[in-house]
């Protein structure tokens, strides 16, 4: 089927190292930190040192430079964009012009800046998915906003919910793919005509689907309260988060860091 | 059986069918966005469960997209194009008859969560002087209009036969 082949689904990759042995919360506090610090950068040669900090941590991620560049390629072109924007219509004493485009010095500057800022979010931002499988973000991600429970915050539901939808993903991909192939064994045209067409051909797929799926909750939700599911209150885990020194470490290090060289962009430079 | 279980559950694989048909492109638009089905689960569940479960629903969808490899410019845009917007979809559970005034609502307000997140990116990252509203409500509205009408005719076929499982 040439719809849903070669699907990468999520971005994780498994691996023994340091970062992806950290705890989720540490990883999540520490990548809003580092996303918040590239956010506050003024000067664009201040970027030459959160891009080797970046390189540290794939290094000690121990996934490969090429893997951690090649994740920014769905923005790549959001990124020129933004850049060429900048560099043509920033106002600015000319250096050059080409018919009705001006180039200025301060275009040039705002374009690499802004360039590159964009580029920093999106990179940092797919090292806590490169390292971090989606279950323990969800697991991360409860324990974060458990805090907020006694205020009526659906911490737990939430989280549950995320955990059923990742787990059921690929099943409904291969769900999809199996009544494709069914439909198409009668004959059905799934990938040729207009939008139109191609919408009719999708009913009989989308049906039994919605079907299937609407009715698969009957099935796990008695499951679920047949094994005693009572919500989240009381709940145990198999693997429970530990939050160690290590990750004091870590997390510390980042926002340190962070305040550092922010202090530094606007003192310094 | 609990009411709330059930709800979970349906939440969750609601979520789960959502991003696997955001996989599924129907048609790709030559400027970049995609037709996809991905609004109609979660438009479906909110109309079947209400506002609150179908907000915390669209909520887990986008946080999961996020996850899956979402892209975070802005903290304000990470926040508006994936919870938000998915969660906003929710709202169809506050207008559940007819069914079609439901959808519409909340596919706007998603249509809205997206136009402004565009308004915030361009803001930040556009030079000065550029017309950043109506750029950000032709680019989203060029995509989130078609998904409507797709989802209502959809949802119209789907919806008799989903009252019949029960």
């Amino acid at each position: 089927m040439k719809f849903l082949n070669h699907l990468t689904f999520g971005q994780y990759v498994p691996t023994e190292s340091l970062i992806h042995a950290m705890d989720p919360r540490a990883k999540i506090l520490g990548t809003v930190s580092l996303l918040t610090g590239v956010f506050l950068v003024e000067h664009p040669s201040a970027f030459l040192i959160w891009f080797f900090l970046l390189m540290i941590i794939t290094f000690l991620s121990k996934l490969s430079y090429r893997l951690i560049l090649g994740s920014a390629r769905p923005v790549l072109i959001l990124v020129i964009f933004t850049a060429l924007i900048h560099i043509f219509f920033t106002g600015g004493t000319p250096l050059f012009a080409i018919g009705f485009l001006k180039i200025s010095r301060e275009g040039i500057t705002m374009g690499v800046y802004m360039g590159i800022r964009l580029l920093l979010l999106v990179l940092f931002a797919s090292l806590l998915t490169l390292t971090t499988s989606p279950i323990e973000l969800a697991d991360g991600l409860e324990a974060l906003f458990a805090p907020l429970k006694p205020l009526g915050f659906p911490a737990h539901e939430l989280a549950m919910m995320m955990t059923i939808a990742l787990r059921f993903i690929p099943t409904l991909l291969d769900e999809t793919d199996r009544i494709m192939k069914a439909q198409l064994a009668r004959g059905a045209d799934l990938d040729r005509g207009g939008l139109i067409k191609r919408l009719r051909s999708f009913i009989p797929v989308l049906i039994p689907l919605f079907v299937i799926v609407f009715q698969r909750a009957d099935d796990l939700a008695i499951a679920m309260e047949s094994r005693c599911y009572k919500g989240g209150k009381g709940r145990t885990r198999m693997d429970p988060l530990e939050w160690s020194i290590s990750d004091s470490v870590a997390f510390t290090t980042c926002l340190a860091l962070v305040l550092f060289l922010s202090w530094i962009d606007r003192s310094i430079w | 059986m609990q009411n709330r279980t059930r709800m979970l559950v349906e939440g969750g694989l609601a979520a789960g069918l959502a991003i696997a048909l955001s996989y599924l492109r129907i048609f790709r638009m030559p400027q970049g966005g995609s037709v996809t089905l991905e609004n109609l689960p979660l438009l479906i569940y909110a109309l079947r469960w209400g506002f609150k479960g179908g907000f915390g629903a669209g909520v887990v969808a986008g946080l999961v997209q996020l996850i899956l490899g979402g892209y975070v410019v802005h903290p304000a845009q990470a926040l508006l194009d994936y919870p938000i917007a998915f969660g906003v979809l929710g709202f169809a559970g506050l207008v559940r008859k007819p069914i079609w005034a439901g959808m519409l609502l909340g596919t706007s307000l998603r249509l809205v969560a997206h136009i402004l997140s565009g308004v915030i990116f361009f803001a930040s990252y556009a030079p000065e002087g550029t017309n950043v509203w109506l750029y950000s409500t032709i680019y989203n509205g060029s995509y989130m209009v078609p998904n409507l009408a797709l989802s209502l005719i959809l949802a119209y076929l789907i919806w008799p036969r989903l009252k019949k499982v029960e």
